[in-house]
């Protein structure tokens, strides 16, 4: 205890030499206390990153594989394509059934004409298929039910009808290839006959939003469906007017909801020979972008077919916390080089201040202070400045480092929220929140955000516990290792040499 | 009684090249005063060290009450056993008088209800008030920071106090004054007192001399 007392005594003894070491402390604290909030601030971006961002995994044919089997083999790739089964509705909901799944989304197309609507003709387009192709990359082909070329080729109709499960799929609204100039898109709990077309195929047949078209089955005109256009929308990028078909003319497409395209392809099943062949493609939500190996390995077990292969957006979303992560290493060597320049100069300046304490080291010692208990005091003084100094450099940097975590915070949620917006206005709707429940979610899901989450906005805990754990574990590593220094020199000193050179 | 007594002690510095104590055997007893005097480079500072503990003898042995302080807690033995006053008194600087006291006290472990009131007493013996001690040492003059390193030695009552040229800094008037009460703590305390000294005039109040004589070579 009188340890305690005379370490206390010195302190308050001599203040300029612990004025000085307490600074170079609170130095250390408000740098590390600084970078330790940096550092949380960003890890707990990236985790809420994480937990927003929707990892989307798609199932496609892994064609490098099957021209590496075609080539190392003597079986054409033809033979093998055909060769691969199918992927049905049953066997991706098989596969969605999985506990690192969120959710499943996926679309249908088929080929169909019309009565009462004529096709935009490839001479007049302005748009093109290169967004086709992007989507179909996007979304890959998760389940072709005829590999034999697109569709048959025979009896194709001028229009492509795509069918999506939720407006969550619909990648080239979410993107903003697409955006509705008329009306608005329909809701994922529409299962009624509603689609949105083209502002061209819409300009060329005097189509306006509550307008009937009549789709009919290539194969046999006898077998219609009547439409109802809720929306009309147009696609922003450029056209080379390159197409092969009228079918492949993006200005040709029809989207509509799932079931209502897969009512035609159902009804078409009745015959045969006017079966309308279909494409199936679908979407797997990730819960965690850590989960797309385990889910992988699930799908193999669960049988799915050597030359499908998985493709995600885990790259974009490692990409979209990349600067978070950065800053946090930042912070990370900012600190390291702090606690190594800082802990050098704590231990210099201590192996001063027990060279300039010789004297009391040898008068203790010599009226029979044991070394240990000398030491002891002489830590005792240290761990109070240290931590005095910790504890003020600590509310220093708790003050200073919040703002800017905050205004970190607030940057962030501002781009995410931005990116929300234009989502929702691609989808022509006003206010960003509009649709079904769960449509907001889906379609801001695609850029790692979501209308109806509840973003973080204040981080009033940044320096928490953990921080002023890290911070107290900082305090007492620089004492020990300072301290570790003043034990050495203790040790060596004999109290009568001390004396007798001070005489 | 012996309390300390000195058997064939030697010792020399530079490994054994310069040897300053030669075969001594000194006898000491409580309540009486000695002194140990010689001339300089005699060895009389050497032997106060090994006397007080601060030093390991090389050669022969220091019995504190017949046991070999080479083989026992020497910090304890400083810290309990033997007060030793220094020439230079050997204070902490940024303590007050009686802070210096309290801090032998409690490095001896002593268990005393008032602390304070015992520092206190043991500089009233030697001559210092309430007020002289409450200053810092540093503010004291040489005669009474002298007599501070004296109650700092008694302030625990050991057997024995050293007292190495314990009037070397001090004027003719603080210089008996000191001698007075170093050998009041022999006659009235039962201490065994032992001076480190030179001076001819402290040697003649002395129970006992011991004379040291450079060894020669």
């Amino acid at each position: 205890m009188f340890i305690v007392k005379n370490a206390l005594k010195s302190i308050s003894r001599s203040k300029t030499r612990n004025i000085l070491i307490g600074i170079i402390v609170l130095v250390i604290a408000l740098s590390s206390c600084v970078a330790l909030s940096i550092r949380n601030s960003a890890n707990e971006l990236v985790k809420q990153q994480k937990e927003n961002y929707t990892i989307t995994a798609t199932l496609g044919v892994d064609r490098s594989a099957i021209m590496k089997q075609s080539q190392s083999g003597s079986t054409d790739m033809q033979t093998i394509m055909s060769s691969i089964p199918a992927l049905t509705l049953a066997n991706l909901k098989n596969y969605a059934n999985s506990t690192y799944v969120k959710s499943l989304s996926y679309n249908m197309s088929t080929s169909v004409d019309s009565s009462n609507v004529t096709s935009v003709s490839n001479s007049t387009q302005t748009s093109s298929s290169s967004s086709t192709t992007s989507s179909g990359k996007s979304n890959s082909a998760g389940g072709q039910q005829n590999y034999g070329g697109s569709f048959g080729g025979q009896s194709q109709g001028d229009f492509k009808l795509v069918g999506y499960s939720s407006t969550a799929a619909m990648s080239d609204f979410v993107n903003g290839t697409y955006k509705m100039t008329s009306g608005t898109m329909f809701s994922d709990s529409d299962i009624a006959n509603d689609c949105v077309i083209t502002d061209e195929l819409a300009k060329a047949n005097s189509l306006t939003v509550g307008s009937k078209i009549t789709l009919t089955n290539p194969k046999d005109t006898t077998q219609t469906s009547q439409f109802t256009v809720v929306g009309i929308y147009t696609d922003t990028t450029t056209s080379d007017g390159s197409q092969m078909n009228l079918y492949s003319n993006a200005a040709n497409q029809i989207i509509t909801n799932y079931t209502a395209a897969n009512k035609i392809v159902t009804a078409s099943t009745s015959n045969t020979t006017t079966e309308l062949t279909s494409q199936l493609s679908s979407s797997f939500t990730l819960n965690n972008a850590d989960n797309l190996t385990a889910f992988e390995a699930q799908l193999t077990a669960k049988g799915l077919n050597k030359y499908y292969t998985v493709t995600s957006n885990v790259d974009s979303f490692t990409q979209s916390v990349a600067p978070l992560n950065n800053l946090s290493n930042y912070a990370s060597i900012f600190l390291l080089i702090v606690l190594i320049i800082g802990g050098i100069i704590l231990v210099v300046l201590n192996m001063f201040n027990i060279r300039e304490r010789k004297y009391e080291v040898g008068v203790l010692r010599a009226i029979g202070m044991k070394k240990g208990k000398v030491a002891l005091q002489f830590i005792t003084e240290l761990f109070v400045v240290t931590f005095i100094a910790l504890s003020i450099g600590a509310a220093a940097g708790a003050a200073s480092s919040v703002p800017v975590a905050n205004y970190m915070l607030k940057s962030e949620i501002s781009s995410l929220q931005s990116q929300q917006s234009q989502v929702q206005q691609n989808f022509g709707r006003q206010g960003g929140q509009g649709g079904g429940a769960g449509q907001s979610k889906g379609i801001g899901g695609f850029f790692g955000t979501s209308a109806n989450v509840s973003y973080v906005n204040q981080i009033n805990a940044v320096i928490n516990g953990r921080v002023l754990l890290q911070i107290a574990g900082i305090g007492i590593l620089l004492t020990i290792l300072s301290s570790g220094i003043s034990m050495i020199f203790i040790s060596r000193y004999e109290p009568l040499k001390i004396l007798s050179s001070r005489t | 009684m012996s309390i300390l007594t000195i058997e064939h002690l030697s010792y020399s510095y530079d490994n054994g090249k310069t040897p300053v104590l030669r075969d001594i055997n000194f006898d000491f007893e409580k309540g009486k005063t000695y002194a140990i005097v010689g001339k300089s480079g005699s060895g009389k500072t050497t032997l106060l060290s090994l006397i007080s503990g601060l030093e390991r003898s090389k050669s022969g042995r220091v019995l504190y009450d017949k046991k070999d302080i080479s083989k026992i807690d020497r910090e304890k033995y400083r810290s309990k056993s033997i007060g030793v006053i220094f020439q230079s008194f050997n204070l902490l600087p940024h303590l007050t008088a009686m802070e210096n006291v309290i801090l032998s006290m409690d490095v001896a472990g002593m268990k005393v209800k008032d602390k304070k009131k015992h520092a206190l007493s043991m500089l009233e013996k030697v001559g210092l008030g309430a007020q002289k001690a409450n200053r810092r040492v540093l503010k004291l003059s040489g005669g009474e920071q002298q007599r501070v390193a004296i109650a700092r030695a008694l302030s625990y009552n050991p057997d024995i106090v050293v007292a190495d040229e314990p009037t070397g800094n001090l004027d003719g008037g603080n210089e008996a004054e000191v001698m007075k009460i170093l050998k009041g703590l022999a006659s009235k305390d039962n201490k065994c007192v032992i001076i480190v000294t030179h001076s001819p005039s402290v040697s003649q109040i002395v129970d006992k001399i011991y004379n040291l004589e450079p060894i020669a070579g």
